[in-house]
């Protein structure tokens, strides 16, 4: 039965919203989102999660996309809320995640004329988006958010802006048009592109298969292991691909790139057939590109036509999503191979991972961060979340903590933010009430976003911090010292301002410790407890990350640190 | 003149909507590309066609031109020739020191229009290949007044080159 039924621009937003079965928002009112948010209101079943800081807002949508694969979203108002939105944006994109933004705009008559709380989001947004619109009527409203949802999810994920006029959120009407209708068709790559790679593996002898973000995003992790197996092919990762193999599979090597894994980058170097999937050979993962895998074939897989041959000119490059390709290769490998019998590393990958294996020391005072990361292993369930800061910190969680599956390590790399795992963390617990969710903090990082701890507490989103407190801006420090001489400058946090009683102030439990029995003590409570939790671990001021491979160098030049 | 390899023609079918061309403009302004030429015009409702030159190396243009097919706002790339494409600009100047027989000249040598505006001053349109453009502004250095060029149209003849994976 045809209704003519008039609807708002405000009421348009919200019924998109449960189309697309959004049950959760993050975000910050303000003058120009008034009508949008009385319709939340009205509506009642869309929760609205208020954060202390538009930036907090995004990572939240941001760590709520990663875990679940689904869009995150975030409504914020027009001029300083939506310019609070360039970092969170910018640091979904680089690292394709599907978060879509909205925020208020002075009416249309007013745009351009300075009005109060103007801004020119418009022209902001384009180049930290996959897409923006600014809709100027319903119709136009209409369509923006039709294909917002479809642009962010489809293909190599990415973020959407949409800019939403205050006049457009009171206009009443039927809008049906849609003034244009995105189609994305993925890309299918030919049987004979797949089977000239799948040549190419069966005759190599050493294959390594490098798996980036883009393997998680696929949901193609069963089919990564499944062609490891076959092969008897070592998996390295990106920091983005961490856990798209179980990283306590024998055929997995850990991270490779500046702060990778020796095995890991051994195993590269001496590859010579090397298969890339879903990573885009970001500078941080092959460190200077000419001598990276130099004896090896390269095939490189990836959804993004713009990928292949970017950087890295591959000997083959597929365009197809990776769950495809992958099992598309293996149906042609299992008939050229013996299973378990194409690579021929044989002993030597044990011996790289005993090479590369790492030891802790328990007894030291202060704590060593790995040491810190290490322990935490033990109390993290396969179930729950990690996510983490940037800095030391996080290359710490990269090396020591092992993730189990796909979607558990969630981390800002691209874009490298400080104070993402925090909210991130919160947009996490958003998603998985069940789940634990940890965030492996830095005291630098710490700072950017602890504003949002009250989000946690009000919200009864437990998260637990860790906090590896080294009183410094830990990775910069460790760059002048290595590589200027120690001439330490704007690195030192000093250490007064204390994290435990700042925690306490907004509501966490918190606790101080600097030895392992006592951390142990703290997590165990933690894990226990169902609050909101900040543990300060006061860790060696001066420890440096490694293994290292020196800015510009290539791979073989990795500093071992032993 | 010669006109360099690294010379760029691409023709974009657009979306017809507001900041498609910041948006155009804003992928090669990001990689420091100087746009050299811009044309636009409407091809119906739904969609615009903008003509592009520009001076890029093979290797850089190949990912740009992936870069633009991926946008949601682009519909179509084209990659145009001087050689096998109608690219065409147009161009109007004021002449000194003219005469009829210079203007008969210029008609037939450039297939121009001409228009005596006063004794001596010469209005000329021209609509010709941009090395055309070139050869007249140079041999008439000395007697151009004034005048405007309105960037590069590229009609592709129906042939598009797909880049490789
Ligand atoms: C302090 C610091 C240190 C770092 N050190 C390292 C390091 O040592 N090593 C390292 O690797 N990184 C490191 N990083 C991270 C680095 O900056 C990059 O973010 C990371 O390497 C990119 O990972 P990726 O190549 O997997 O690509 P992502 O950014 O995850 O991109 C995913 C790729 O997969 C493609 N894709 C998406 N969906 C699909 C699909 N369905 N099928 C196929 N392909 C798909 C996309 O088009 C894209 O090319 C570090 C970051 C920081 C902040
Ligand atoms: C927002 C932001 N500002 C600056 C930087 C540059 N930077 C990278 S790591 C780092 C230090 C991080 O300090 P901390 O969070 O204490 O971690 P640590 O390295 O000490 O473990 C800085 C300043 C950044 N990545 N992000
Ligand atoms: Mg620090």
């Amino acid at each position: 039965m045809e209704v003519f039924s008039m609807v708002s621009g405000a009421r348009l937003i919200v019924d998109k919203l449960r189309e697309n079965r959004v049950k959760t928002v993050f975000g910050i009112p303000g003058g120009a989102v008034l009508p949008l948010f009385d319709e939340l209101y009205k509506a009642g079943d869309i929760e609205f999660i208020l954060t202390r800081h538009e930036q907090g807002a995004t990572h939240m949508a941001d760590g709520y996309a990663r875990a679940t694969g689904k869009a995150g979203v975030v409504i914020v108002t027009s001029g300083p809320g939506a310019t609070n939105l360039a970092t969170g944006i910018a640091n979904a994109y680089l690292d394709s995640s599907p978060v879509i933004s909205m925020a208020g705009q002075v009416p249309t008559f007013l745009i351009g004329y300075d009005a109060f709380q103007e801004a020119n989001i418009f022209s902001m947004m384009i180049g930290l988006t996959k897409m923006n619109f600014l809709p100027r009527n319903l119709e136009e409203l209409n369509s923006a958010l039709e294909n917002a949802f479809k642009i962010a999810l489809s293909g190599r994920p990415g973020p959407v802006h949409i800019d939403i006029p205050r006049d457009v959120q009171l206009m009443e009407g039927d809008p049906k048009n849609n003034i244009f209708s995105y189609s994305y068709n993925p890309p299918i790559p030919s049987d004979e592109e797949i089977f000239l790679a799948s040549r190419m593996i069966a005759d190599g002898e050493r294959p390594v298969i490098l798996a980036g973000g883009g393997v998680i995003m696929s949901g193609a992790s069963s089919e990564l292991v499944a062609l490891a197996e076959l092969l008897n092919a070592p998996v390295v990762t990106t920091l983005m691909g961490k856990g798209s193999i179980p990283e306590d599979h024998p055929l997995s090597l850990g991270c490779v790139g500046m702060h990778g894994k020796l095995s890991a980058i051994r195993a590269v170097q001496e590859s010579d057939v090397l298969i890339a999937v879903g990573a885009r050979f970001s500078d941080r993962t092959t460190g200077k590109l000419s001598g990276f895998a130099p004896g090896a074939k390269k095939i490189h897989i990836d959804i993004d036509r713009s990928e292949i041959g970017k950087l890295l000119k591959p000997d083959i490059g597929i365009v197809g999503d990776a769950k495809y390709v992958l099992s598309k290769l293996y149906s042609n490998l299992v008939k050229m191979v013996q299973k378990g019998k194409a690579g021929r590393w044989g002993e030597k990958l044990k011996q790289l991972k005993k090479e590369s294996e790492f030891l802790y020391d328990y007894d030291a005072v202060p704590i060593k961060p790995s040491t810190v990361v290490r322990v935490l292993n033990d109390y993290v369930t396969p179930s729950d979340f990690v996510t983490t800061e940037v800095g030391q910190c996080q290359m710490y969680a990269s090396l020591h903590f092992l993730a189990k599956r796909p979607r558990q390590f969630i981390s800002s790399g691209g874009l490298g933010t400080m104070g993402f795992g925090l909210p991130a963390a919160i947009g996490v617990k958003a998603a998985f009430r069940e789940q634990r969710v940890f965030d492996i903090a830095g005291d630098g990082s710490f700072f950017m976003t602890c504003n949002q701890l009250p989000v946690s507490v009000d919200y009864n989103l437990p998260i637990i911090v860790v906090v590896l407190n080294n009183y410094f801006l830990g990775m910069v420090r460790q760059w002048q010292e290595l590589f200027y001489d120690r001439r330490y400058i704007a690195v030192d946090l000093k250490g007064k301002a204390d994290i435990a009683k700042v925690s306490e102030g907004f509501g966490a439990r918190a606790f101080k410790v600097s030895r392992v029995g006592e951390l142990k003590e703290a997590l165990q409570i933690a894990v226990k407890q169902n609050e909101t939790t900040v543990i300060d671990v006061i860790v060696e001021r001066e420890d440096n990350v490694f293994p290292m491979v020196p800015p510009a160098a290539t791979l073989d030049h990795v500093i071992t640190g032993r | 003149m010669a006109i360099d390899e690294n010379k760029r023609f691409i023709v974009l079918r657009v979306l017809n909507i507001p900041g498609v061309m910041e948006r155009i403009s804003s992928i090669f302004a990001r990689r420091g590309i100087n746009i050299d030429t811009i044309t636009v015009g409407v091809i119906n409702g739904k969609s615009s066609q903008i003509s592009l030159t520009f001076d890029l190396p093979e290797d850089k243009f190949e990912n740009i031109v992936k870069v633009l097919e991926k946008n949601p706002c682009v519909l179509e790339v084209k990659i145009g020739s001087l050689e096998s494409d109608v690219v065409r600009e147009a161009f109007v100047a004021v002449l000194r020191d003219c005469d009829a027989n210079v203007s008969d000249y210029i008609r037939i040598r450039y297939r121009a229009r001409t228009t005596l505006l006063s004794e001596s001053r010469l209005l000329v349109e021209l609509l010709a290949d941009p090395r055309m453009v070139n050869e007249f502004k140079e041999e008439f250095s000395d007697r151009i007044e004034s005048f405007s060029r309105s960037g590069v149209m590229i009609h592709t003849l129906n042939h598009y080159r797909k880049l490789k994976a």
